[in-house]
């Protein structure tokens, strides 16, 4: 039997050639490819698609150095809506990742309310229409305890939304929810590490060339993107974590740097709830 | 024998026949429009990466986690192109290149911040290619993407990437 795995017609109906292709296909050894290659000459050659990754990536990584109280770090806001459809996405991105981290307590009860918070964000978006289904398979998928269907969900609701800003050629909006989602998912691993601080736990917060790129994207917004006394609090966040998200000599970021990550990233959390 | 229509029977006649070719013409448009929907949502270099990623993301145990998100554009035979991307020590990841163009062979490496090889394997089969990383470090890791023997050019290609 094909499984469902949520593709076109088309691409299932190939799956049966699926053994077949990998019978026949040809392991590579490092021969194959340079060895090396010059990163410093990569301008021209480089994609300019930054995919950020979503927070149940690092959870993932985090997860594996042992049990963590992801429950402690559920904010539980509300969510407060003012009209600023940048702010809003920027909210969706956080909110996404909230969905991420009470998957990891495993709160059903929060996973659910997060359900209904993004089909209210998605209104306020403009793209209910395109999340309802995703919304409503988060909500189910907490009724039943099927985790691994809800993180789904969850990266499958982002995507969808990111997506429909792009064909709707809102693609501001879709940055700001990519770093939103980044954002949570930023101060959710910094609040656990400055927890129960450990280098091996630390050095996921080294992520120095992806803020650069966050940063970047950030800056050629356009100005009406960036509407709002809560767009100078992101500008001046990701300049103040550039210096501390990247590990010193001994391959660790520094206790006193996560604690530093730990409080700006929830300060401008917090102040994009409230605004 | 037949009784000869009415000028009011014929003039129904004519309407009905209108309305169904109406219908007809309107019925083809629609079939051709949602065709021509329906390739432009199809991506095919990503199809034919994620066709190479099913069988790691139907594992019995401790399958890969197929992102939603994904990477396209278009490459000339020769050409090469480089994706920066973000990776955490203790995950492993799988990238799948695919080009739309069959007969064309592809390839997908990656690279460390020092410009090294870092991958655990790779393999290739014309116009699929995947490379299975474990990275030694969190930080950006340099997905080398590179496409040869394309009929048409320039060639479209999509990778996708999965986790755990």
């Amino acid at each position: 039997m094909i499984p469902n795995s949520g593709l076109p017609a088309f691409p299932r109906a190939l799956f049966t050639l699926v053994p077949a292709v990998a019978l026949f296909a040809q392991p590579l050894t490092a021969q194959d490819a340079p060895a090396t290659i010059d990163i410093k000459s990569l301008k021209v050659d480089v994609v300019d698609d930054v995919i950020i990754p979503i927070p149940q990536e690092i959870f993932a990584s985090l997860d594996k150095l042992g049990d963590q109280n992801w429950g402690r770090h559920l904010q539980d806001k509300d969510v407060k809506l003012d009209g600023n459809r940048s702010r809003t996405a920027l909210l969706f991105g956080l909110v996404i990742s909230e969905g991420f981290i009470a998957v990891q307590a495993e709160n059903r009860d929060e996973v659910k309310r997060i359900g209904r918070e993004v089909l209210n964000l998605s209104g306020a978006l403009g793209v209910r229409g395109a999340v309802q289904g995703h919304a409503q398979a988060i909500i189910e998928g907490a009724d039943s305890d099927d985790w691994s269907d809800v993180r789904r969900e969850l990266d499958g609701t982002r995507q969808t939304v990111i997506s429909t800003m792009k064909e709707l050629s809102d693609d501001a909006l879709a940055d700001l929810v990519s770093i939103g989602g980044w954002l949570g998912g930023t101060r959710a691993l910094a609040a656990l590490v400055a927890d129960n601080y450990s280098p091996d736990a630390s050095e996921l917060l080294h992520q120095p060339d992806l803020l650069i790129q966050i940063a970047n994207r950030y800056r050629r917004l356009p100005a009406k993107a960036k509407d709002g006394e809560i767009f100078v609090r992101v500008s001046e966040t990701l300049e103040g974590l550039k210096p501390l998200m990247r590990v010193n000599g001994d391959g660790a970021v520094a206790k006193a740097a996560v604690d530093q990550i730990n409080q700006l990233s929830t300060d401008l959390t917090d102040a994009v709830y409230s605004n | 024998m037949p009784s000869t229509p009415t000028s009011s029977q014929v003039i129904a006649r004519r309407c009905r026949r209108r309305t169904v070719v109406a219908v007809a013409v309107v019925s083809t448009v629609c079939a051709l429009l949602a065709t021509r929907l329906v390739y432009a949502f199809v991506h095919e270099g990503k199809s034919f990466a994620i066709e190479a990623a099913v069988p790691q993301l139907e594992l019995k145990e401790n399958p890969f986690v197929l992102r939603e998100a994904w990477w396209n554009g278009e490459l000339n035979s020769g050409d090469t192109k480089i994706i920066q991307h973000q990776l955490f020590k203790r995950n492993e990841y799988w990238f799948w290149l695919g080009c739309s163009q069959t007969e064309s062979k592809v390839s997908i490496h990656v690279y460390d911040s020092e410009g090294k090889l870092a991958e655990a394997e790779a393999w290739q089969d014309q116009n699929v290619a995947a490379v299975r990383v474990v990275p030694k470090n969190s930080g950006i890791y340099y997905i080398r993407v590179a496409i040869e023997g394309a009929e048409e050019n320039p060639a479209e290609w999509g990778v996708v990437y999965a986790y755990r």
